[in-house]
């Protein structure tokens, strides 16, 4: 269990209202970024060592936005200013845990009038369904070039760029809306029934093309692990650190000085250096090609070393693998994953996960929101995820997961283990690619 | 309440208010609309007739914010915190400006509804309950909501924003109120009284700045009760200062806060002509009287 230094005597509010006044003089200009409040990271370190609520520390933040605001010569500071304070104040809501579902891997191509529709994947649950495709339009013909050119420069809009109708083999017909993105020649998303089909059908049809759902996804070994015991202080900064949004590693200085100020860590305490030598060992862009290498130091303590060890690598093996599994519970989160994908830069995972996570971009809450996405292979090889899209509502979403360092060439096994508060769920992963048996499919390249 | 605006200078601005330049004049710790002979009767009057007039407003929100705690966390914290001024208080308060030779009405309908909603949008506060029908600005017809909150907002951001020091007035109004309650050992929530205590240190950090530089040390501000003895003293890397809530009152308000080169601590006067001030050097040496006369 983590554990807490006391904090009573310390006034968090007036910390962070003074940290706010000091922001409102240029006193602490960047430090934070731009979009963001530079309260919001104090407020966070100090909503993880219970030194003030996420409600008080949420008011706080919207009071000096406001303030901010007034001072700002661009008008639409004041607008996204707010926003963001609001971002900021959504609570998280309480999901349910995620259904069991079926998946299976396909692998087919239907084509009509309109294109070919790749289909990678059918994942059927008790409330949803959805198919993984690639779309080609066909851009051939009179007329039809300059069509779809709008259609992509206008996005898809209510339905998608097409919205075929499925039908189960007990009879269910429903319409689907896609999701996705995607250039004028190809687009990759989901199709999502408005209505779920059986989850026992020997088939559907897609606008009348039949797919046999006979392939099988490789069942994945779960387990839940509660994390080590260590300081809660510890624990916050370490897990800021695996968390970064797109832009790289935060700025947790001001979030280690309200620790400090709080009472909850001292200023000479050791972790304290490991945690500064690993965020100035982490690569700026880490989930980008190209995107970085770790400078060169001190010793790093794991998981960080052999994360960082294969920076830059890309020799990853080229494959797409369509998995089942499900977690139960952790820290209230449930995951499921639906596809891996290696490349030579890298990998992503397609997951769900109840209730909904932060997404990549700026006014990420203050409560805990999001899962770190940590991976280890069986040769000692660590990665780490960065949350590249995600979508749904609220009490679910689906995501993109990308992993950063590439996969070793030699690792046969590969465990996910998104990392909540307390504990994590580790995700065994049989690594055999090009196994169309076992849903494994090779990417061309 | 003591008069504790006494030796303050008047202040006063002007507003635009139905299509003319209104004078508002703040004095002896007062907000008056000068253009408006008897505001009561022109109040009730533009109440019968469902129309606003922005001077009336402007005094009307004055009141209602002569303790609001949040103006302390909105206004200046001192000359280098510049605030960007609203051109046309009276729209932040949903007022419709009357068009040269455009009418009575002068902006329609629809335009209202933007302009309220661009403001509604701008301060962010739409919520998705506890609305409330804005009759305040808008009229009764058009039935737009607005949250109690966005309207307490934009009439915040519509005071801190006018012109001609009036601010600064009723900066030292409401932390006069506040001053009272604490000499009153009335109790003052912790939130409340963090609020206060942040208020006081960005004014005494502002202040600190401007008289050691940007690179002189950190000053850390202990809030003291109003009898308490004040102090400023440097420490090793830093400066402390030991002050009441009331310094923003009798010495930062009057803007005493600096003088000749020496930082104020405390301000006082019998007749509002004659001041006395305890003042302490850069060298943080034994506190200093400073006697100030106001000439004939």
């Amino acid at each position: 269990m983590a554990r807490s230094l006391p904090v009573a005597g310390f006034d968090a509010e007036l910390y962070l209202r003074t940290v706010g006044e000091e922001a409102i003089l240029g006193a602490r200009a960047g430090r934070h970024r731009p979009w963001d409040s530079p309260l919001l990271e104090p407020a966070r370190a100090l909503v993880a060592v219970g030194a003030i609520s996420a409600a008080r520390a949420r008011a706080v933040i919207e009071d000096y936005s406001l303030a901010e605001a007034v001072r700002s010569e661009h008008g639409y500071r004041l607008n996204y200013r707010m926003a963001m304070a609001h971002a900021t104040r959504t609570r998280r809501a309480k999901g349910k845990p995620l259904k069991p579902r079926r998946v299976v891997p396909c692998a087919r191509t239907i084509e009509d009038a309109n294109g070919a529709v790749h289909v990678g994947r059918v994942t059927l649950s008790e409330d949803s369904t959805s198919l993984a495709i690639t779309w080609r339009p066909d851009n051939s013909g009179p007329g039809r070039s300059g069509r779809r050119r709008r259609a992509m420069m206008y996005g898809p809009g209510p339905g998608g760029p097409l919205h075929p109708r499925l039908t189960d083999d007990k009879g269910t017909t429903t319409t689907t809306a896609f999701s996705g993105g995607g250039s004028e020649d190809e687009w990759d998303g989901h199709l999502t029934a408005d209505q779920p089909l059986a989850t026992d059908t020997a088939w559907i049809e897609i606008d009348g093309h039949r797919l046999e759902l006979t392939g099988k996804a490789i069942e994945c070994e779960v387990s839940i692990e509660p994390l080590a015991g260590e300081l809660t202080a510890h624990r916050y900064l370490w897990r800021r650190l695996a968390t970064p949004d797109f832009h790289g590693p935060s700025d947790i200085e001001s979030g280690i000085e309200a620790v400090i100020a709080a009472g909850a860590l001292e200023p000479d305490d050791p972790v304290l250096g490991e945690v500064r030598a690993v965020q100035e060992a982490m690569p700026d862009h880490p989930g980008m090609h190209g995107g970085g290498a770790p400078t060169r130091g001190r010793r790093l303590p794991e998981p960080w070393a052999s994360l960082l060890k294969r920076v830059g690598r890309h020799d990853g093996p080229e494959g797409m693998l369509a998995l089942s599994a499900l977690t139960p519970e952790f820290d209230g989160f449930s995951v499921a994953v639906g596809c891996i994908e290696s490349r030579a830069e890298g990998f992503g995972l397609e997951v769900d996960v109840a209730p909904e996570i932060d997404g990549p971009g700026p006014g990420r809450g203050l409560e805990s929101g999001e899962l770190a996405w940590w991976a280890a292979d069986d040769r000692g090889n660590h990665h780490l995820g960065l949350v590249e899209s995600t979508s749904g509502g609220a009490s679910w979403c689906s995501a993109d997961i990308n992993f950063w360092p590439a996969l070793a060439p030699k690792a046969r096994s590969l465990s996910i283990m998104p990392t909540a508060r307390t504990s994590r769920a580790v995700i065994r992963i049989p690594l055999k690619w090009g196994d169309a048996d076992l849903g494994g499919e090779a990417v061309a390249t | 309440m003591n008069e504790w605006w006494r030796g303050l200078a008047p202040a006063q601005t002007t507003v635009d208010c139905a299509g003319n330049s209104h004078r508002l004049r703040w004095e002896a710790g007062a907000l008056r609309a000068l253009d408006h002979g008897d505001a009561e009767g022109e109040r009730a009057l533009a109440a019968l007739a469902g129309e606003s007039c922005t001077c009336l407003e402007l005094l009307d929100a004055w009141e209602r914010h002569a303790d609001d705690i949040r103006v302390l966390l909105l206004a200046s914290r001192g000359p280098t915190d510049v605030l960007t001024t609203q051109d046309d208080p009276g729209a932040m308060l949903g007022i419709a400006r009357p068009q040269a030779g455009g009418g009575a009405a002068g902006v329609s309908s629809r335009q209202l509804h933007a302009r309220r909603g661009r403001m509604i949008s701008m301060m962010g506060a739409v919520r998705p309950s506890g609305f409330t029908y804005a009759s305040r600005g808008f009229p009764p017809h058009l039935g737009g909501r607005m949250s109690q909150k966005a309207i307490a907002e934009n009439e915040l951001v519509a005071l801190v924003g006018l012109g001609g020091g009036l601010p600064d007035r009723l900066l030292a109004t409401v932390a006069a109120a506040w001053q009272e309650r604490l000499a009153q050992r009335e109790r003052v929530p912790a939130r409340s009284r963090a609020q206060l205590q942040a208020a006081l240190h960005g004014r005494v950090f502002a202040v600190m700045r401007g008289w050691l530089g940007t690179a002189g040390p950190q000053s850390r501000l202990r809030m003291i009760p109003e009898t308490g003895k004040r102090k400023l003293i440097s420490e090793q890397d830093h400066v402390r200062a030991e002050l009441p809530f009331g310094w923003l009152v009798d010495v930062w308000a009057q803007g005493l806060a600096l003088v000749w080169g020496r930082f104020c601590l405390s301000a006082s006067t019998e007749d509002a002509r004659t001041w006395r001030l305890a003042t302490v050097g850069p060298d943080f040496g034994r506190p200093t009287i400073v006697t100030l006369r106001l000439g004939a």
